[in-house]
């Protein structure tokens, strides 16, 4: 009993130094809360007085035992590093040792990356305390050194990407979470105002017109590019000729971007120098066909100039499925004088179901980010009939200077996202795992 | 052999970047704007040419688009830490967290040794810089935004006089619509259609009403008769623009320039294009400001901020520069070229075209109103313009609705 109540509480030692250099970090960095600013103090002193009853429980009185030292040293450091770093963020310490405002600008220029190691830290140290119970290698004394060395040169490799994924999808997203609940500005500061930007933002027209042409885009290029992709693949996939130019036709529209796509689709609909002008040129002196200046159908203009653009890419995924299935399965079925159809909808369409998720994902994402093609085409109008979710976050986050209503749109956004993605994933890879 | 390119690339590198820090003193000021087109390049180019004079050196940092696009790009960077030495703003209240913030330069002992509070008129400018008494930017033109551009052109060919007020304008329409001209030109922008409503409530509605819907955010005034009025007119004139076609604002002048549409609601900038399309004021076409039912304008216009840099050489220069802007020849040079009034009432700007000199007179008899930058935040103004062109593009939203929706923005507005 005596070694893992030891082994606790050197976890806890460990955990509660790097909780309270974080915060250190996090008060000298501005994030200035009451909670934050006696955080520090809390967890050193938690610290400090688990360093003398480490002490005081080993039996031993002799300070400098091995292990012990260790501790003592690290609480040093800790307590050390953590001083200087509030004693920068003092203005009378500033002044009495001028040093010390040159150290504060070095100093600055480290702040993000500080603010986000930190960060970090903390998290790492969350995960240390909390795993670590159910984990009985941890128990024996010297775990956590053993286990950070344990294959180093891995772990040191996997340190860019691990920053970066836990920097850009936990902190940046727990922090855009917690801004959304504030009445944040030009500046994101922490003035709590409870859900009154979510009643705002759900009593925006604006807001409602957004996710409407969300939803009538999103479902209609799922099901558009997936049926016209696999026809045109299907198509493709008869031993035609001239293959390789029809393919790169269709893949063609692809390597342009939504801009340049939603340029030249601005023209090709413009009623005065576009599609309408030919046909009427031609005699059809009352033809009408203006989607972009026509608030009810504005959204389908947007819709063709994006499956123009994304279809062929679908087709090709496609194609490589069709191509991936064996021949021998063709032969089979024409053998058992199994129509053509039958055997794609019967046979093929279920063996390429790999193709299917890829693709559904790739639409999937497409749609969640339209912007850029709505900028090129219409920037929103008329009116407001062709916004969307994106647009309306960049808007208001930089338009109009309220991030804490973009935080809010973008926190919506997220959780549709992940209402959608949690069964879908669960779905997908739960299967996996039990077959 | 590939290394020993690289190297002589990073001598060459280095001999470029040590050479340009040779060349930029310790006095170099980057200085952003978005004043990019042909007109305004040149009156941004007297400014730098001032202020080289003086032995500093500008560093333009021009971005290109419009306020928009650039104001995002610089606010971030001053929150971002990467301040430059001076920036263009619309002064107002889009700086003021910047202010609150403390990165800002506090320019009140140039204004107190200048005399700005003296020489700035119309002195509303002064107070849109001034934050608790403290001074934050130079102010270095006005534009207004209440003018309706009217082509000639366009209303001898229908055989109706050229309007001189509002009611004539709208009482012209139907015989322009006969003609195959669109009465009304108006860009399918968010912001130009709210200005040119900002522009109808001025023209219409009594100065009480305006400042208690404007200043104090009086949503029963919003709500009530006399903007009823506004968002009748605003109606009126939605009719008059079905038909236009264009996104741009210089698009939809255009369509005025060749006779296409019968008049503009839109600010003085629009001038430039006139004068670039060789257009005479008074025979090709004329402009009204205040729509010709009031002869009054608002104070809008650009402002220079200076970002708080920890080097005392930049801060004595950027005091300089904030000095230079507002001096006499500067504003004369500057805003000849960019056809805005100048910030000053004691120059002479007797070369000034037509339209310059009606502003200049309106702004001399003191009848100026602060602009909605000054009045109500970007959150404010967004919301608003958003409401405007749904309004606009939505023929099915009745006036009253719309009113009804513009009093609840009011009533929440900061």
């Amino acid at each position: 009993m005596a070694m893992p109540l030891h082994a606790l509480t050197e976890r806890l030692f460990i955990g509660s130094i790097v909780l309270a250099l974080a915060a250190f970090v996090l008060v000298t960095v501005g994030i200035k809360s009451q909670i934050l600013e006696s955080a520090p103090l809390v967890f050193l002193l938690l610290s400090l007085v688990l360093v003398i009853w480490m002490g005081a429980t080993t039996g031993k009185w002799e300070l400098f035992t091995n292990r012990l030292r260790k501790h003592a040293i690290g609480w040093l450091i800790a307590a050390t590093t953590s001083a200087m770093v509030w004693s920068f963020a003092q203005p009378s310490a500033q002044q009495a040792i001028p040093i010390l405002k040159e150290l504060r600008k070095v100093w600055t220029t480290f702040e993000p990356f500080v603010l986000f190691a930190a960060a970090v830290f903390v998290l790492f140290s969350l995960v240390l305390l909390v795993i670590g119970t159910r984990d009985s290698d941890f128990d024996q004394p010297g775990y956590i050194e053993r286990s950070l060395v344990h294959k180093l040169s891995s772990k040191i490799a996997a340190v860019p990407m691990a920053f970066s994924a836990v920097g850009v999808f936990v902190i940046a997203t727990l922090w855009t979470v917690y801004h959304s609940f504030t009445s944040s500005r030009m500046l994101p500061k922490s003035e709590f105002v409870g859900v009154a930007q979510y009643e705002r933002l759900w009593n925006s027209d604006r807001w409602f017109v957004s996710i409407e042409n969300l939803a009538i885009y999103g479902i209609c290029s799922m099901v558009f590019s997936l049926f016209v992709g696999f026809m045109l693949a299907a198509m493709l996939d008869q031993k035609i000729r001239f293959e390789n130019t029809f393919r790169t036709i269709f893949l063609y529209p692809f390597a342009l971007s939504f801009i340049v796509t939603g340029l030249v689709w601005q023209w090709i609909l413009n009623p005065d120098y576009g599609v309408e002008k030919i046909v009427r040129l031609l005699g059809f002196d009352t033809f009408v066909f203006d989607p972009l200046y026509n608030a009810e159908i504005v959204i389908y203009g947007i819709l063709i100039a994006g499956l123009w653009q994304g279809t062929g890419l679908i087709m090709c995924l496609m194609l490589a499925g069709l191509r991936g299935i064996d021949q021998e399965i063709w032969k089979a079925s024409r053998v058992d004088g199994i129509p053509m159809w039958k055997t794609y909808l019967r046979i093929v369409i279920p063996m390429m179901r790999p193709v299917f998720v890829t693709t559904l994902v790739i639409i999937a994402a497409g749609i969640i980010k339209v912007y850029d093609l709505v900028i090129a085409q219409t920037s929103g109008g008329p009116g407001i009939s062709s916004e969307v979710p994106a647009k309306y976050v960049y808007d208001y986050m930089f338009g109009a200077l309220n991030l804490g209503q973009g935080f809010a749109a973008s926190t919506m956004m997220l959780v549709s996202v992940l209402i959608v993605l949690i069964p879908f994933a669960y779905l997908e890879f739960g299967r996996r795992k039990h077959g | 052999m590939f290394l020993r390119n690289f190297n002589k690339c990073t001598l060459v590198a280095t001999a470029i970047l040590t050479g340009t820090v040779n060349v930029a003193s310790a006095t170099d000021l980057e200085v952003t704007h978005w004043w990019t087109s042909g007109g305004e390049a040149a009156a941004v180019a007297e400014f730098a040419k001032a202020f080289n004079a003086t032995g500093n050196n500008w560093v333009d940092g021009a971005i290109a688009g419009s306020g928009g696009v650039a104001r995002p790009i610089i606010i971030s960077r001053i929150i971002g830490g990467e301040p430059m030495g001076a920036t263009q703003l619309n002064h107002g209240r889009q700086a003021e967290e910047l202010i609150e913030a403390g990165l800002l330069l506090d320019l009140t002992d140039v204004a107190e040794a200048e005399g700005w509070k003296d020489v700035i008129y119309p002195s509303k400018l002064l107070d849109a810089c001034t934050v608790d008494g403290r001074v934050y930017c130079a102010p270095v033109n006005i534009h207004s935004a209440q003018w309706l551009w009217l082509s000639h052109a366009a209303y001898e060919s229908s055989g109706v006089a050229v309007p001189t007020n509002w009611d004539e304008f709208v009482a012209a329409g139907p015989a322009l619509r006969a003609n195959g001209i669109v009465p009304l030109a108006m860009g399918q922008q968010g912001w130009q259609v709210g200005l040119a409503f900002g522009v109808l409530s001025v023209a219409l509605v009594s100065e009480e009403a305006w400042y208690a819907v404007n200043r104090d955010k009086d949503a029963k005034v919003a709500a009530g008769a006399e903007y009823a009025r506004v968002w009748k007119a605003f109606d009126d004139a939605r009719k008059m623009a079905v038909g236009s076609n264009v996104g741009d604002w210089n698009l939809a002048t255009n369509l005025v320039i060749t006779g296409k549409a019968g008049g503009q609601i839109h600010g003085d900038w629009a001038q430039g294009e006139f004068s670039v399309a060789g257009s005479v004021a008074g025979t090709d076409y004329s402009c009204l400001p205040g729509l010709g039912n009031r002869e009054i304008l608002d104070t809008g216009g650009d402002a220079f901020y200076f970002p708080v840099q920890d080097d005392a050489a930049v801060e004595a220069a950027q005091k300089e520069l904030a000095a230079l802007l507002v001096s006499p020849a500067v504003q004369v040079a500057f805003n000849l070229k960019k056809g805005s009034l100048p910030i000053r009432g004691d120059i002479d700007m007797s070369t000034a075209n037509d339209c310059m000199q009606k502003g200049l007179k309106i702004l001399a008899g003191g009848n100026v109103l602060p602009s909605d930058n000054m009045n109500l935040s970007r959150d404010t103004l967004s919301q608003t313009d958003e409401l405007m062109t749904t309004f606009w593009s939505d023929l099915y939203m009745s006036p009253e609705d719309a009113q009804a929706k513009y009093a609840k923005i009011i009533s929440t507005a900061d």
